[in-house]
């Protein structure tokens, strides 16, 4: 008799809790894009995200024997993935160079016609979040990119619903502001 | 810019991982288990080793006040084979190597 395919989840963490590396790297498939994203939005810097991100998926893969099945599994990762960020984001002193490094874009020509490919889009899209704040930034992609609710935002970063609340609403005004200023009034070219 | 709007740019902001991520991440996973595996079996060996030699001493030490009863004898370094057991918690530790291994 043959193994009965993995279908959940929940039978994949059950296979990682057993020490099934096969199993852990489907689950690192399906959410390394999400992860890296909320790594990136940190970060601001792809290659430094990565590092940071392997790093902290080899703390879940040993961590996750003392994940217990009350929350969400997603919120318990992000959690992990989060809280190594901004652990990193401390200890790296030089943040503000890498601040300035982010503001050197190459904006939006006006005098191009052509319509913005996919690539171009996500590329302009991923800019004017890097220009914003961590926090803001995060707390955008949570909302709207992973739809967790406020209170599975509050779980995953530990930050009060008040604040998630207010820096949603600065991200928000903050992102478009940045996007207007690499696309001018080509904005309306992405929406 | 309205609340759809939004969501749309957001799924659209996902960073693509570089091609190798998964496996750069398993090659450092798996150097790290097989690093604790090799510290863990080499307790584990130490650990055994010394319990060998307490059995093998106590045996010389007691042997001839159990010749008369030889099965008193083996009960005897069994159960302090398991009692020690017991107390360096071996079994758990293999236990705990076994499920580390890839």
């Amino acid at each position: 008799m043959g193994n009965k395919p993995l279908t959940k989840e929940s039978d994949y963490i059950q296979k990682v809790k057993d020490g099934d590396i096969h199993a852990f790297r489907f689950l690192v498939d399906e959410n390394k894009e999400i992860l890296l994203s909320l790594a990136q939005s940190i970060l601001k810097e792809k290659s430094w995200a990565e590092d940071v991100l392997q790093d902290a998926l080899i703390k879940v893969f040993h961590k996750i024997g003392s994940f217990r099945e009350k929350s969400s599994f997603k919120t318990w990762l992000y959690r992990i993935i989060i809280n190594s960020c901004y652990n990193e984001l401390k200890k790296r002193k030089n943040y503000q160079d890498l601040k300035q490094a982010v503001k050197i874009f190459q904006p939006y020509s006006v005098e191009n016609k052509n319509p913005l490919k996919a690539s171009e889009r996500k590329l302009y899209i991923q800019a004017a979040l890097d220009r914003l704040k961590a926090d803001e930034a995060l707390l955008l992609r949570l909302y709207y990119l992973c739809e967790l609710s406020v209170g599975e935002i509050a779980e995953s970063t530990g930050f009060k619903k008040a604040k998630i609340k207010t820096n949603l609403y600065r991200g928000r005004i903050n992102f478009k502001k940045e996007l207007e200023g690499i696309l001018g009034n080509e904005i309306r070219e992405i929406l | 810019m309205r609340e759809q709007d939004f969501k749309k740019l957001m799924k659209e902001s996902s960073v693509e991982t570089s091609e190798d991520f998964t496996d750069q991440l398993m090659g450092k996973l798996e150097a790290i288990n097989t690093e604790r595996e090799a510290k863990f079996s080499g307790q584990l060996s130490l650990q055994l080793g010394f319990l060998a030699a307490l059995v093998v001493v106590l045996s010389f030490c007691f042997a001839v006040y159990f010749l008369e009863v030889k099965p008193l004898f083996i009960l005897a370094m069994g159960g302090l084979m398991i009692a020690l057991n017991r107390m360096l918690h071996l079994k758990q530790q293999y236990e705990k190597l076994k499920s580390m291994s890839i």
